[in-house]
């Protein structure tokens, strides 16, 4: 007997049934919709774990509202390393916004702003004239160094993906400076920060 | 032989795989719009962190550059307050900022996720809420419904971990209870505030 076709048939079955992925994606939005964050993480992960392609954007979603936005970000980074999908950069610019990553929220904002719905795009607007107000000023020399800090002690605590948006976020404030203050450090912890996540 | 059984069983299986693609469909259309109809917050004014001097490679030891507005605490769901919007009555023991407090129960987090399975960690954290649901319940509003709920919570995410095949009871990773979550301890799902 050719065991293919019934393996096919098996799994076929086992994903349209009551515990396949989808069951799990359906509980997980139930559970999203009633802000029950929580166990829609839970459902979200056992569905990624069963295989749904698109789960890992869901839970990094779940995430932001869980208020695990650093987290969130690293989540983010795994699931989908290109943003385009206007609802989910929706999410990832408040996961950076909330890991205090304004640029990067910014930039994700930006494509929200032109792609978006018009509540979406209202609400980018109005954040990034927030962000803007926020970076007028050249940025302190201690902010950037917050920010190497985070880029340094993610990278040593091996989180790749969130010590590169910190790495990032404090190379770009630095270059916002006359004296480009930080901005060579955080330029060579990106790249190493990079290189360690491409690893991975 | 073989071979028409093999092409029967194929075309057999044609119409279910065209169904699980639509249903897969509808699955993610209605996750997209539970995501769409939970997408627009309210967000607090961005504060730009500074690092202390003397306090190197400590994030968690910061000020803010900007004063933070008052709080908007979120009715009905487990949504936390925005950064920049802890709940009243929060302490934050670190002096750092709601997200950023919990520099080595992160690191923490991070060594232990590798060890453990990720329905089980997620079944510890719900229980840890509601751990913390119940004392703060307790505490501010003797609040016995959340105690309740909390119970109901860990309750079903047992039983969930159960079915799924998996033992909630002895997963490796460290019970993470307490009032802070998140504020330098591992687990919590409140950083910075309470639900």
């Amino acid at each position: 007997m050719h065991a293919t076709p019934l393996l096919a048939l098996l799994g076929l079955l086992a994903s349209a049934g009551p515990e396949g992925p989808d069951a799990h994606l359906l509980a997980g939005a139930r559970a999203f919709r009633e802000g029950q964050f929580a166990t829609a993480l839970v459902e979200f992960r056992v569905a990624e774990k069963l295989g749904a392609a698109d789960a890992g954007a869901y839970v990094a979603a779940t995430l932001v509202k869980l208020g695990r936005a650093e987290e969130a970000v690293e989540a983010f980074g795994a699931a989908m390393p290109a943003s385009g999908d206007p609802l989910l950069d929706q999410y990832r610019a408040m996961a950076c916004y909330e890991a205090r990553l304004y640029l990067c929220a910014d930039r994700l904002l930006e494509a929200v702003a032109a792609r978006g719905g018009p509540g979406m795009t209202e609400q980018a607007t109005r954040t990034r004239s927030e962000i803007a107000a926020a970076l007028k000023d050249e940025p302190p020399t201690a902010t950037i160094d917050w920010y190497l800090s985070r880029c340094t002690g993610d990278l040593r605590r091996d989180r790749p993906v969130l010590a590169a948006a910190y790495c990032a976020e404090a190379a770009g404030l630095g270059s916002r400076r006359s004296d480009g203050y930080g901005k060579a450090e955080a330029d060579a912890a990106l790249s190493k920060a990079r290189q360690k996540g491409a690893a991975r | 032989m073989k071979l028409v059984w093999s092409i029967a069983m194929a075309l057999s299986l044609l119409p279910l795989a065209a169904r699980g693609e639509d249903a897969s469909a509808d699955v993610r259309r209605a996750v997209r719009e539970a995501l769409a109809e939970r997408a627009m917050v309210p967000v607090a004014p961005p504060v730009l962190p500074v690092l202390l001097p003397g306090q190197p490679g400590e994030p968690a030891q910061r000020q803010e550059t900007h004063p933070r507005p008052e709080p908007a605490p979120g009715k009905g769901s487990q949504e936390p307050a925005r950064p920049g919007t802890p709940a009243p009555g929060s302490p934050q023991p670190h002096g750092g900022p709601p997200g950023h407090g919990g520099a080595h129960g992160a690191a923490a987090r991070s060594a232990q996720s590798e060890a453990v399975g990720v329905a089980a960690r997620e079944a510890h954290r719900i229980r840890a809420d509601a751990a913390n649901r119940a004392a703060m319940g307790a505490t501010v509003n003797g609040a016995a419904g959340e105690a309740s709920h909390g119970s109901s919570d860990c309750h079903d995410a047992a039983s969930h971990m159960r079915t799924m095949g998996m033992d909630p009871e002895h997963a490796s990773e460290p019970h993470h209870g307490g009032m802070m979550p998140d504020g330098g301890s591992t687990g919590g799902t409140m950083p910075g505030g309470h639900q």
